[in-house]
């Protein structure tokens, strides 16, 4: 059933080299279109390169991957990453622009007119739960969580087909998170973008994904619809990932 | 980027035109040293020009015979009274004691004319305090050498030329080491015998004044120092005729008399030069300017040099920083060099200037924006390399190009930090514009070298106050300026962004 989705990013046998020693080697996966996967590994398991290869933030050592149909470029990859939604652990947000600009700076300096910057603006703003006087704020001056909604509307600004998510929620109160990560499916399910979320939290993993990708000492140990890879822990990892969520 | 650089390097370019554009001559320059007597002859010759219609720019208190002489020679002024054993040990370099034609002759092959000598024999002399001469019975430079304890202080020309200190000390024999002081705190500082044998002048009006006594130069070491104004060689005749106007008019009395006025009586130069003008017949006009006139008029001239160069400074180091910051190893020599240039003596930059800019204000800007380049540039490159790596890092992700993180991220957060920079190199520019006197480019430092000259502790108080004010004001600017062009909670938001809980 898997292989009939169509694929919005595919590594060929990638490969990256980090200081002294291969991240990882021989990865071969797809993550399917208009859902949400999610790579979830310990700490230093490379989930976050493996991110970072598809937006070309990293080149492949070996191997290949191919984005939204294309190559990721080696040159002009400005053009390549506004395809590609991003957001990371702690919001990010520019401390020196209004809610407003650090949302839609890019579109202006991607020349779109103001009349479709207003109301994409308006629209995620509402999508995300954000109070529409918001945007005159700067960021010091609204709530962790809001921060955190603010970084999902600037990663969706350009109506990205691909949006990448670096443990995005790992740092907020678990009742925020909560929340948050229910806008945040909600904003999924109506604006049918494919997502990739690097998440240590095997919960937040259930929760969100609908596919999933285990990466574990340098290789993937498992990957594949949510409920199938659940079902069939094949790896002690996996195994003892499934046990801790289901005691708790 | 390269748009950047180039705005810059074009922007640098106009300014040292302008500037240098404002150094071109219709007028008649005269120079002066920075001692009194020097000064007056300097009014002489320069109220002389303009009793008979010419317009006259006044170069007075350059710092010392080679500056001076070089000017004359590089035509940055036209004319200026020097002495014959000046002429001889310091610009010709002749141990030899040489005829006045012989000096003549050899000036000429420089471009420059020796006129009709003014008449008196200003020379170097040994002072001490009469009480001392008392104490000791010393009447003699000779009788020096059996009091090895005494302190030696000269001016530092004295102590470094040719004829000066060291050969004397070989020619008489004497045990004493010197150390250097400006003349006007020497007279000072022998009166109230904190130091006990400096160098005169034998037209010195404090040598009564102060109750100095004058050794005799026993066994005949100083050369003849007659007073004669050197023009260059290709000025108009009727000019040069005009510039003879105080020929053999002078003597050693007469010339103490106009030191006394002025460096006691504490009575303008020009005024006192205005008088003597009138005892032959030549009738200046020159108004004196009242001190306020003064400190306006050197206060706009502080500005403009600390302006310009600081808005040199700005636009070059913000180009270079911008362009290398991220080239570690091109940022660090570049850091490096700018270190090495601040740490010249702020003084032996501005005298370095001269063989290349001449005098007068160019020199002193350029010498100012070399100074005031580091500051900048050491807080914009840190600034710009140590802004929040995420931030940078989630631009990179989100689609900004070099340029625009450059441009709307990195330069905005990094603002506080270049402001301080700017904020330290413009103080460093006023305070060290206080030196440009030196060199004849202006500004109020030339109050308190007057000052320092006449022994007026007021005027040094007023140029250096209104310095000191000027840079006070300026911070206040400064800080002024960034609250409206820095978003306040700037600060505050850079916490937020380096707070744990969030980052």
């Amino acid at each position: 059933m898997e292989s009939e989705l169509s694929h919005c990013v595919e590594f060929q046998n990638a490969g990256k080299f980090l200081g002294e020693d291969w991240v990882f080697r021989a990865i071969n996966a797809q993550i399917p279109e208009a859902k949400i996967t999610a790579i979830i590994g310990a700490s230093g398991s490379g989930k976050t390169t493996l991110l970072r290869l598809i937006n070309g933030l990293y080149r492949p050592d070996e191997g290949d991957v191919r984005v939204l149909g294309e190559q990721v470029p080696s040159k002009h990859q400005h053009h390549f990453r506004r395809k590609i939604g991003y957001a990371v652990q702690g919001a990010g947000l520019f401390p020196h622009m209004t809610v407003e600009s650090n949302i839609t700076k890019l579109a202006k300096l991607d020349g779109w007119p103001r009349e479709r910057i207003q109301p994409r603006l308006e629209n995620l703003l509402e999508l995300a739960d954000l109070d529409i006087e918001m945007r005159e704020r700067y960021p010091h001056e609204i709530s962790g969580g809001q921060q955190h909604r603010v970084s999902l509307c600037r990663a969706l600004m350009l109506e990205p087909k691909l949006l990448l998510l670096d443990e995005p929620f790992s740092a907020i109160d678990a009742i925020t998170r909560n929340e948050i990560q229910d806008s945040f499916l909600a904003l999924q399910r109506r604006l049918q973008f494919s997502a990739v979320l690097v998440t240590h939290d095997f919960r937040e993993a259930t929760k969100l994904a609908d596919h999933l990708i285990v990466l574990a000492d340098g290789s993937i140990e498992a990957q594949g619809a949510l409920q199938d890879v659940i079902d069939s822990p094949d790896s002690a990892f996996l195994q003892e990932l499934v046990e801790t969520e289901t005691d708790t | 980027m390269k748009v950047f650089v180039l705005l810059g390097l074009a922007l640098a370019l106009v300014t040292i035109v302008v500037v240098a554009g404002c150094g071109q001559r219709e007028t008649y320059v005269i120079g002066s040293k920075q001692h009194t007597e020097s000064h007056i002859l300097g009014e002489l010759l320069a109220q002389t020009l303009e009793t008979a219609g010419y317009t006259v720019d006044r170069k007075f208190n350059l710092g010392g015979t080679k500056i001076v002489f070089n000017a004359l020679e590089q035509g940055d002024i036209h004319a200026y009274a020097e002495y014959s054993g000046t002429i001889q040990e310091v610009i010709l370099k002749e141990s030899r004691t040489l005829s006045l034609d012989e000096i003549t002759d050899a000036l000429a092959k420089l471009g420059i004319q020796t006129l009709e000598p003014l008449g008196f024999n200003n020379s170097y002399a040994m002072g001490i305090h009469e009480d001392l001469a008392e104490e000791t019975g010393l009447t003699k430079v000779s009788q020096l050498r059996d009091y090895p304890n005494l302190r030696f202080f000269f001016s530092h020309e004295f102590l470094e030329r040719e004829d000066g200190y060291p050969s004397m000390k070989a020619h008489y024999g004497l045990p004493q080491s010197a150390d250097g002081i400006e003349h006007s705190l020497a007279l000072r500082a022998i009166v109230e015998r904190e130091i006990d044998v400096t160098d005169l002048y034998t037209t010195d009006a404090e040598i009564d004044h102060f109750n100095l006594v004058v050794l005799q130069d026993d066994l005949e070491y100083f050369p003849k120092y007659l007073a004669i104004p050197i023009v260059r060689s290709d000025l108009p005749e009727e000019v040069k005729q005009l510039l003879n106007v105080a020929a053999n008019s002078l003597s050693d009395a007469t010339m103490a008399g106009l030191n006394y006025k002025v460096h006691i009586e504490e009575r303008p130069a020009a005024d006192v030069a205005k008088e003597f003008l009138a005892s032959l017949d030549v009738h200046s006009t020159h108004e004196t300017e009242t001190l306020f006139d003064k400190l306006v008029e050197r206060t706009i001239e502080h500005l403009y040099l600390a302006g310009i160069a600081l808005l040199a400074a700005t636009i070059v180091a913000l180009t270079i920083s911008i362009t290398v910051y991220s080239i570690p190893w091109l940022s660090k020599p570049i850091a490096y060099v700018a270190g090495l240039l601040q740490t010249i003596p702020s003084l032996a930059l501005l005298a370095l200037m001269v063989p290349l800019f001449g005098i007068g204000t160019l020199p002193a800007i350029v010498a100012l924006f070399l100074y005031s380049l580091l500051p900048i540039i050491r807080t914009t490159v840190t600034a710009l390399s140590t802004v929040d790596p995420v931030l940078v890092q989630v631009a990179d992700g989100l689609g900004y190009t070099r340029t625009q993180t450059l441009v709307h991220v990195k330069i905005p957060l990094s603002m506080p930090a270049i402001f301080a920079g700017i904020r330290i190199s413009a103080i460093l520019c006023i305070g060290t514009a206080t030196l440009a006197a030196f060199i004849g480019g202006g500004g109020l430092g030339d109050l308190i070298f007057q000052g320092l000259q006449l022994d007026d502790t007021r005027l040094i108080l007023i140029g250096a106050a209104s310095a000191a004010s000027m840079a006070i004001i300026v911070e206040l600017l400064f800080e002024g300026v960034e609250k409206l062009i820095i978003p306040g909670h700037i600060a505050a938001a850079n916490k937020i962004s380096n707070d744990p809980v969030v980052a």
